[in-house]
């Protein structure tokens, strides 16, 4: 069932005197269940792609509908509140909450039902991602970079959302911690019904997914399976 | 209202950035608040001068320019002072009766009389050689005077020129009937041997078919005014408070040979006024109801203006001073706090990505900078106020003693008794009994740290709209 659905979305930038486009006239829909990865060379869009689906910019042309509606007229603060999260390869977390506050932070942003009291539901998903209480309560600064990616995902997770968006989730982990992290979110779109799209340069995350999507020249190529750099 | 913890949380966890905001806000604070106390010190202080010298404005001859413009002949010697502009005229003193202002209206009116079995007193100079014994004016005088009253108590007891010593003031029934009751100096009285309930007859000095009226003394006063030698040696033995006569305004038909009227010149009018802060109004309203060319309303003014000189210039700097500090302040604490909220851009992405409401972003800024500038402010009330008063203490106020003398019976023309000052206004005050009294009003210590927390609000707001302005992305890639 489609979830999120591109309508001929471009977008670009002048670079100089020359107009570049990044994303041309791109359509596609994703599922909820499914785990999809993006992948291509530096520099063909994938960032911009993710950030054009999460509503940390406008498209200049087509439309991002979710669930059969353009998030533009749900509104692009609505929409990234309430319908979608997104796990940075920098984690974003603030750095003068607690692990927990931070979870709980989230809980108190988004507007969707979250199970009361907040502390207690955040401290068990961060149980589940294997942050136990005695690190929840450290500052986020005293956590190492698995941990902290561990808390970003947890926050995506705290708001109930059924999008989850990464972008190079793991670019900063060691492949231990990588594999932890591919796990998750394959238990997202399996277990809990999410569509997740992770945007990474990584084979080991690509292998993993359930559909892999090559951006080149602005446009989502379908290729599962296939050995990519 | 999540928001607000996070403010919280930022201030607990960035000390640094909190204490340095803190100092800020408590230094600012500090010297404003200390400005704004001795300001409002030295505003108390001044209307604490006029209440001390009190609420009167005496109304008279200006007979300084009277003197002038009849040395620069631009007037003659010889005119009827009832005619000039602005004169105290019956007439003019009962315009001025104006309600909103004056509570009661003292009407004085010289009159010389004489009386031969009577002793004059005689002055006898303290410090000079010449003179001992009577000191004749160049013109002939009567030996007494008589000096009217029209409130329930004279001015020159109520401003303590004179006590009453025995008896009492005339009555109700007394100044209705217009009475011949009379108050007498008690040095006259024991030369005279005269006490309570005795009378005396006096008549009017140069008058023409003029016979003895006789008074009743109700009362015997003793005057508080020390003359100055040279003041007491020139003027008229019969304006000497010693052989002053007190009687009320309307008994004075009895004696004086030409009738009262809208055109009788007094030698002066005392209005106490409801209030000595309604004592520029009241001139305001005066001038506006009167030409008082040679007329002079006088509320003590050089008396204050000397007392009331060097807490003026108190005032004056400690204005600037909050002035300066309220602007220097601002700039500061914008520069500061944009500059802090600029450093978050970062933590503005992050919140925009995750859904924060631009509002609640802002609002956290808010909180933050407004929990800390009311602990600052707050404790800055009792040291800023501390400050005031260490300043006012070492700003110079050395003691000093103001006196202005305009003791003594100055005649307009020197020949006239009628142009006298109506009442001894002889007082000094010492610079010391002006207590400034560093303490500031509700309303001005919320007004001031109203104003620094809206500056403070408006400086995080500022930045913060610029930042949020932009898309997450924007904010983000930039930091990156």
């Amino acid at each position: 069932m489609s979830i999120l659905s591109l309508k001929n979305v471009s977008y670009g930038y002048i670079d100089g005197n020359k107009k570049r486009t990044i994303i041309n006239d791109l359509s596609y829909d994703f599922e909820v269940g499914k785990f999809y990865t993006i992948f291509g060379p530096s520099g063909s869009g994938k960032t911009t792609l993710l950030s054009l689906i999460g509503a940390l910019e406008k498209t200049q042309e087509g439309a991002i509908l979710f669930d059969g509606q353009s998030i533009e007229s749900i509104g692009l603060s609505k929409y990234r509140r309430n319908h979608q999260s997104i796990v940075f390869q920098q984690f974003n977390l603030l750095p003068y909450l607690s692990a927990l506050d931070n979870v709980i932070n989230v809980m108190n942003i988004t507007n969707n039902p979250i199970p009361k009291p907040y502390k207690e539901t955040a401290l068990k998903l961060l149980n589940q991602l294997g942050i136990v209480e005695s690190k929840a309560i450290r500052s986020i600064q005293k956590l190492s970079g698995g941990e902290q990616q561990r808390v970003a995902i947890a926050r995506a997770l705290a708001t109930n959302v059924k999008l989850i968006l990464a972008d190079e989730p793991t670019g900063n982990l060691d492949t231990d911690t990588e594999r932890e992290i591919i796990s998750i979110f394959k238990n997202l779109a399996h277990d809990y019904q999410c569509c997740v799209i992770v945007v990474s340069h990584s084979q080991e995350v690509t292998k993993e997914s359930d559909v892999s999507l090559r951006l080149t020249n602005g446009k989502l190529v379908e290729i599962k399976g296939e050995k990519h750099e | 209202m999540y928001f607000i913890l996070r403010a919280i949380e930022y201030i607990k966890k960035q000390k640094a950035k909190t204490i340095l905001l803190f100092v800020l806000f408590f230094i600012i604070a500090n010297i404003a608040m200390a400005g704004l106390s001795v300001y409002r010190a030295s505003e108390v202080a001044k209307q604490n001068i006029r209440t001390e010298i009190g609420a009167n404005v005496v109304y008279s001859i200006d007979s300084v320019k009277l003197t002038t413009d009849v040395k620069s002949g631009l007037i003659e010697y010889e005119t009827d002072a009832s005619t000039l502009a602005g004169v105290p005229l019956l007439k003019n003193v009962q315009l001025l009766v104006n309600l909103d202002y004056v509570k009661s209206v003292d009407m004085i009116l010289h009159l010389e009389v004489v009386n031969e079995l009577l002793e004059q007193y005689i002055y006898i100079p303290t410090t000079t050689q010449t003179g001992q014994g009577k000191v004749n004016p160049t013109v002939e005088t009567g030996d007494f005077s008589l000096k009217t009253y029209s409130s329930l108590i004279p001015t020159d007891f109520s401003n303590n020129n004179a006590t009453l010593v025995e008896g009492r003031f005339a009555n109700e029934t007394e100044i209705s009937s217009a009475s011949n009751v009379i108050l007498v100096e008690k040095t006259f009285a024991d030369n005279n041997q005269l006490k309570l309930g005795d009378t005396v007859e006096l008549t009017e000095f140069n008058a023409t078919d003029s016979s003895p009226i006789s008074f009743t003394i109700i009362g015997i006063y003793k005057s508080n005014v020390v003359l100055d030698d040279r003041i007491a040696r020139t003027m008229s033995p019969a304006l000497l408070p010693q052989n002053q006569f007190f009687i009320h305004f309307d008994a004075i038909e009895n004696i004086m040979s030409t009738p009262v009227s809208d055109d009788t010149l007094l030698a002066g009018a005392v209005f106490e006024l409801e209030d000595p802060t309604y004592i520029s109004a009241f001139k305001v309203f005066a001038a506006e109801k009167i030409d008082l060319k040679y007329g002079l309303l006088d509320a003590n003014d050089a008396l204050y203006n000397q007392l009331s000189g060097p807490i003026d210039s108190l005032g004056n700097l400690s204005g600037m001073m909050v002035i300066i500090v309220m602007i220097a302040g601002a700039l500061i604490l914008g520069l500061i706090t944009a500059l802090t909220v600029n450093q978050r851009k970062y933590e503005i992405g992050m919140l925009l990505a995750i859904g924060e409401s631009k509002l609640k972003i802002i609002s956290q800024f808010i909180v933050e900078v407004a929990v800390i500038a009311v602990i600052a402010f707050g404790l800055s009330v009792f040291t800023g106020i501390q400050a005031g008063k260490m300043i006012s203490e070492s700003v110079s106020m050395q003691p000093s003693t103001a006196v202005v003398s305009t003791t003594g019976t100055q005649s307009g023309r020197g020949s006239s008794s009628k142009y006298t000052q109506p009442v001894m206004t002889n007082p000094s005050m010492n610079i010391d009994d002006v207590e400034i009294n560093i303490e500031l009003d509700g309303k001005s210590i919320l007004l001031l740290l109203g104003s620094g927390l809206l500056i403070s609000i408006v400086s995080v707001i500022i930045p913060a709209l610029y930042v949020t302005r932009y898309n997450p992305k924007q904010i983000l890639n930039n930091i990156g």
